[in-house]
């Protein structure tokens, strides 16, 4: 399902962040890239409906997971149950937790106890378990060392087919690793062309990074 | 070949070192003085206690104080909590009852028990005072754990459409439980401490306070202390057993499994 965004004003005190900004996220992935303060992450908490836009339309985002720029768990309970706590339906997710590389010993412990690339890896697969068509996942890779990155990255893209997802990112590399379309973000944003690289994508070669 | 000895052991004979010590400073003090009828030993102490202990009319009192000062708790908390969740939600409640809850708070104990034997009697005193001693502790601490829940974490139970009570157990209630905790053990010594004294002054019948009130009229230091003591061991007692369930079930409910 694609969001859709439509003629989007949005300025926090006296900056405009967007002025008529309009584009389309189609299902795949799109990178959200630009310098800090270009509105990236403003931009995933309006999709959100965190914030409120003084103008224009969003639709398509009745559906998402997110990954925010902190973990944001509940640092009480292990990884299995912060992951229960968002699915609709019963699911195994000790699969999933395994698949980044997490063990049995750690996903038993409180969150508290993981380290801070743990932790990133309990909030991605949140994301991705949750099950839902849109996520939008805010520098999800953030405090990941190589090996565990491109093991994560494989496991996004196993488990992404169909659906739509919003990846803010500094690293332009990220881009080509997850085969992703782009947009870049500047002053004042108005236009929101996003541009396709289509690069051919293998995950077993990620993986061996 | 040395025996090691654990920290409990090694702290309960710290702890009995140190009462020997107070009790032995305390009986030299009562024979320095040597007038049993102003500052009573240990031994005259212990004796009151004893002839205290098989009274039944001590047991009534006892029973008497215990049901008001805890009906006056448990009401306060009950009020104060809903009360700190209403404010939470409507600002202008907020406001409106800030005013309020400082009066009661800066409010002379005294005041209240003459205001409040005026208006009830002295039968159910004891259980106001409580309640109006422990309502804004319980009230202001509640409110601040509800305010200090972790914005973050409640954006995230949005964004993924977390239901309200799974929201509630385990985002806000580990929030909250710390400032209500300290708030119970505040409020609980402060309950017992104003609600005898409450009963002192009101001469409530059936009551540890009338009890210290007679001890008072008749010179009788001995049975004085003895009933401080009843009074300060009931209340730790009630403190230790009601701070230990709450922290038991609130446990149980944040750390559980997600089901």
């Amino acid at each position: 399902m694609s969001i859709i965004i439509d003629n989007l004003h949005f300025a926090y005190r006296d900056k405009v962040i967007f002025d008529g900004f309009s584009t389309v996220f189609d299902s795949g992935i799109t990178c959200l890239i630009g310098r800090s303060g270009s509105g990236k992450t403003t931009l995933l908490r309006l999709i959100m409906r965190l914030e409120k836009p003084q103008s224009g339309k969003i639709t398509g985002n009745d559906s998402i997971a997110a990954v925010f720029q902190e973990d944001r768990l509940c640092e009480q309970l292990n990884a299995v149950d912060n992951i229960r706590l968002v699915l609709r339906e019963k699911a195994d997710v000790s699969a999933h937790l395994a698949e980044v590389m997490l063990s049995d010993g750690d996903i038993a412990k409180p969150v508290s106890e993981l380290s801070g690339g743990m932790k990133r890896r309990v909030a991605l697969v949140r994301a991705v378990a949750s099950n839902r068509n849109t996520l939008l996942l805010d520098e999800p890779f953030k405090g990941l060392d190589e090996n565990t990155k491109s093991a994560v990255i494989a496991y996004l893209l196993r488990h992404i087919e169909g659906k739509t997802a919003v990846v803010v990112t500094h690293d332009p590399e990220d881009i080509i690793l997850l085969g992703a379309k782009s947009l870049s973000l500047s002053d004042r944003q108005t236009n929101g062309e996003i541009s396709s690289h289509h690069f051919p994508v293998n995950t077993a070669e990620i993986q061996k990074i | 070949m040395r025996r090691s000895t654990s920290p409990s052991k090694n702290k309960a004979v710290v702890t009995i070192a140190v009462a020997l010590f107070w009790l032995g400073v305390w009986q030299t003090a009562s024979v320095l003085i040597g007038e049993e009828l102003f500052f009573s030993s240990p031994v005259a102490v212990f004796k009151a206690l004893r002839v205290i202990l098989r009274q039944p009319s001590f047991y009534k009192a006892l029973w008497g104080s215990f049901s008001r000062i805890s009906t006056g708790f448990v009401s306060a908390v009950a009020v104060g909590v809903i009360f700190a969740v209403l404010c939470s939600k409507f600002k202008l409640l907020r406001t409106l009852m800030s005013p309020l809850f400082t009066v009661i708070r800066s409010t002379p104990v005294a005041s209240f028990v003459i205001l409040v034997i005026i208006m009830l009697g002295s039968e159910r005193l004891a259980a106001v005072i409580s309640f109006l001693m422990v309502l804004p502790v319980i009230y202001s601490n509640t409110l601040a754990g509800i305010d200090n829940t972790d914005k973050a974490l409640l954006e995230m139970a949005k964004v993924f459409g977390i239901g309200a009570f799974k929201t509630f157990r385990y985002i806000r209630l580990p929030a909250i439980m710390p400032f209500f905790l300290s708030a119970c053990s505040v409020s609980l010594g402060l309950c017992w401490k104003s609600g005898v004294a409450a009963e002192v002054i009101g001469i409530t019948g059936n009551s540890l306070g009338k009890l210290l009130y007679e001890s008072k009229i008749y010179y009788s230091t001995a049975e004085l202390f003895a009933y401080t003591f009843v009074i300060v061991s009931v209340s730790f007692v009630f403190e230790k057993a009601v701070i230990r369930a709450i922290k038991s079930l609130s446990a149980k409910a944040v750390e559980g499994s997600v089901k």
